[in-house]
């Protein structure tokens, strides 16, 4: 039986009406029915306080309190509801610096626009069957960010192994270079 | 939890997985569902970016007409319709016209359009974002599209 999605309590943040209508109509038209928006960070942060929810949807760019500060302050802080809410993280500049900016404050897939009904059911879909454990070090509070094990890589495994999700996130040395595609961070679309 | 007192891993509980029943997949009915209520809002888009453009036009005339002024309100306004535009645009099967906003976002954060070169930047990828929807014209565009598109880049230069 395919997924049902219906109980998902999801909150929509863009300071865009429309933008915010497209992903509710793709999350409604897979049957999500618990569907909150709000219009920055700030306001979605007191949604957070207030209501449950399973999923953030957040645009980057918004005036105020934008989509990075948002999920800076759901990871790290102090008053946050849920530091393990699972964040996906929308914007349309898809630099290799900005994906890991988004990274590294701590969300958890990235999906770039122009938004689709397979790109964002896809991303849904990570986070359903492939949950990161979290890593928390002096600099970092976050999905581990070392999640993917490439099935298909014949090259020389230097973390140590595949002995669990620890193995595969030392802090990792100066200067050492990250490899990050869509395959790393965000998966397909 | 694990590792060193400097760093730790977390299992959180999946929550998320516990609140969606079934073994697996997505319905390709519920997808193709969505896609169609996506393209519901299709019209909506084009009448709204019709407008949001005619209104960069405005905000353009006004930039050109400041003196010496801080521009830096008309250009705020400026980005954030080009911002509305690109993030749309793409969804609704317009990727020329993403392109092109996305080379006005990037221009105007680029912060050199003082002068009035910067008036000129702005006001020939402003109009061509109004004669893409004028035409309707969808996908990346054709040829002329792609010609328009390089000339752009090249007028902007590098971001």
């Amino acid at each position: 039986m395919s997924y049902n999605f219906s109980k998902l309590r999801v909150l929509v943040v863009d300071d865009s009406a429309p933008m915010r209508a497209i992903v509710r109509t793709i999350l409604a038209g897979i049957g999500i029915e618990h569907i909150v928006e709000a219009s920055d960070g700030a306001a979605a942060f007191q949604r957070l306080m207030t209501a449950p929810i399973d999923l953030a949807v957040v645009d980057w760019i918004m005036p105020g309190q934008d989509g990075l500060s948002f999920v800076k302050r759901v990871r790290t802080g102090n008053d946050s509801p849920n530091p393990f809410l699972p964040i996906i993280m929308v914007t349309a500049r898809t630099e290799r610096a900005r994906i890991l900016e988004a990274r590294d404050a701590g969300a958890t897939e990235f999906l770039a626009k122009p938004i689709t009904p397979a790109g964002l059911i896809s991303r849904l879909v990570e986070i359903v069957e492939r949950p990161r454990p979290f890593v928390d070090t002096p600099a970092y509070f976050g999905p581990c960010r070392r999640r993917r094990k490439l099935d298909d890589w014949s090259g020389v495994e230097r973390r140590g192994g595949a002995a669990g999700p620890a193995s595969d996130a030392p802090a990792r040395p100066a200067g050492e270079r990250v490899h990050v595609g869509p395959g790393a961070f965000g998966g397909r679309s | 939890m694990g590792g060193s007192p400097h760093f730790k891993t977390i299992t959180p509980p999946n929550l998320i997985a516990a609140r969606v029943t079934g073994s697996g997949g997505v319905d390709p009915e519920a997808v193709k569902r969505a896609e169609s209520a996506v393209a519901g809002l299709k019209d909506g888009f084009e009448r709204a970016a019709s407008e949001q453009v005619a209104r960069l036009q405005n905000l353009q005339a006004r930039f050109a007409a400041e003196a010496e002024p801080e521009p830096g309100d008309t250009l705020a306004d400026i980005f954030r319709l080009a911002h509305e535009v690109r993030g749309q645009a793409g969804t609704f099967g317009y990727g020329l016209l993403s392109q092109v906003a996305d080379l006005l976002c990037r221009y105007v954060e680029r912060g050199d359009t003082g002068a009035a070169r910067g008036a000129s930047v702005l006001k020939a990828l402003i109009d061509a974002m109004a004669a893409i929807l004028a035409r309707r014209a969808q996908g990346d565009g054709d040829a002329l599209g792609r010609q328009l598109l390089l000339e752009l880049q090249h007028l902007v230069g590098r971001l």
